[in-house]
């Protein structure tokens, strides 16, 4: 990585450094993706590759009125995200 | 900019868009503009239990807002390109 | 004539009714560049499955459709809320050959309008049909359509905009994270800028006392004087 690279200026530039790494990101919807990013832009569109993608849907037992989160995990080989759906994008969480 | 020009490398090619209202079409790339509206040629539905009207259509135009994801076809990402492509953008 | 059922089920299909007519003909909203781009008679509007709504003119403008089934009887539907058009052949799905159009629940106000957008997705998405009478129309109507729908973008959305700027939108932030998680992925950027967190400053300091002793004197000077400004090593993970 040159030095020009590795200026952190403004927020996309956290995103730069994070190309060919493994990142999470957040979406509306309560999807949640992880993999590896490709490709992005100003909108945060993006390509993530050997992506995992994890939908949390929460359902109201029907006779004790608990919570209950389901989750439904799928993978995609290579997929592009349109930017707008975006809510936050970081390096994976250490679990 | 980066994306209009990816996705014109692709047409062509069988790709999967999913729209926000879970709708998912499997269809030959046929054109992109630069706002990322798609067209598909020879189109099926994947959950055609949601929307079973749309099981056979043969064109289709979907507007680029109402995308999700697109499923890309493994074998035409070079990602040594797009990580390129990404920081002469981020650069410029 | 009671006009009211049809136009509360046509709004829910996503359609405006009572676009305003002259003649017969719809007038364009000249100021602001509206053109018509072509007319298509003979045109059936089927809301959903089977709502027929009778045969008429589909204008297809540079702005909206505008289909005329008599002086008191034609809905628009801007492009920017029509979802997806597609030519639909497949006579399980409806016994004549169509544009099929998925369109913006109209309850939900323009796309991307953030706080229903969740919402939205558990909606219903209303669907409409375009039938014409004579089926060798549809490739035409299909191309008009996808010309012109691509005439208008969402507010926002420029493919290639040079003063396209980052902006900051904590209330959605927040919306999308708990304090704790925020904290971690900030955290995560931290340590991926190599800085010490406030928790190594401790161990760090422990280390070697003397550590930022020199750091508000040498301010402005960090290339200049590299013995007493001992450069922050990244602290062991």
């Amino acid at each position: 990585m040159t030095e020009e690279d590795a200026t952190v200026k403004e927020p996309l530039d956290l995103i730069k450094l994070s190309l060919d790494e493994r990142i999470y990101v957040k979406l509306r919807g309560d999807r949640e993706l992880r993999g590896r990013l490709h490709a992005y832009d100003q909108h945060l569109n993006m390509i993530l590759g050997e992506v995992e993608e994890t939908i949390t849907t929460i359902e109201i037992d029907d006779e004790t009125y608990e919570e209950i989160i389901k989750t439904n995990k799928r993978a995609v080989p290579f997929l592009f995200v349109r930017g707008d759906g975006v809510i936050l994008v970081s390096p994976p969480l250490r679990q | 900019m980066l994306f209009y020009s990816y996705f014109k490398t692709l047409v062509g090619k069988q790709v999967t868009v999913e729209l926000k209202n879970d709708l998912a079409i499997t269809g030959t790339l046929h054109s992109v503009d630069q706002y990322l509206n798609i067209k598909l040629n020879n189109v099926h539905v994947v959950n055609e239990q949601k929307y079973p009207h749309m099981m056979s259509v043969r064109n289709c135009f979907i507007r680029g807002s109402v995308v999700r994801y697109v499923q890309l076809p493994p074998g035409s990402v070079d990602v040594e390109l797009l990580h390129d492509a990404t920081r002469r953008e981020a650069r410029g | 004539m009671d006009m009211a059922a049809p136009d509360i089920s046509a709004e829910s299909f996503g359609l405006t009714p009572h676009a305003q007519l002259e003649a017969g003909t719809p007038v364009l909203d000249a100021d602001e560049g509206e053109e018509l781009a072509k007319r298509f008679d003979y045109i059936s509007l089927v809301l959903g499955d089977n709502l027929n709504m009778g045969q008429g003119s589909l204008y297809i403008t540079t702005r909206r459709i505008i289909w005329v089934g008599g002086t008191e009887k034609s809905y628009a539907a801007d492009f920017q809320h029509i979802n997806m058009h597609a030519i639909s052949t497949d006579q399980s799905a409806f016994q004549r050959p169509c544009i099929y159009m998925q369109m913006e629940p109209s309850t939900s106000g323009f796309a991307g309008d953030e706080a229903d957008t969740d919402d939205l997705e558990n909606e219903e998405t209303p669907e409409v049909r375009l039938v014409p009478s004579d089926a060798s129309a549809l490739e035409d109507l299909f191309q008009v359509l996808c010309d012109c729908a691509a005439l208008n973008p969402d507010p926002g959305q420029e493919g290639d905009d040079e003063d396209a700027e980052f902006f900051y939108d904590e209330e959605e932030v927040l919306a999308g994270a708990d304090d704790g998680s925020r904290a971690a992925m900030l955290d995560h950027y931290d340590s991926l800028l190599q800085m010490p967190r406030a928790d190594d400053l401790d161990e760090l300091v422990a280390e070697d006392p003397e550590r930022f002793d020199d750091a508000e004197e040498e301010a402005g000077e960090e290339d200049g004087h590299p013995n007493n400004v001992p450069h922050p090593t990244r602290p062991e993970q």
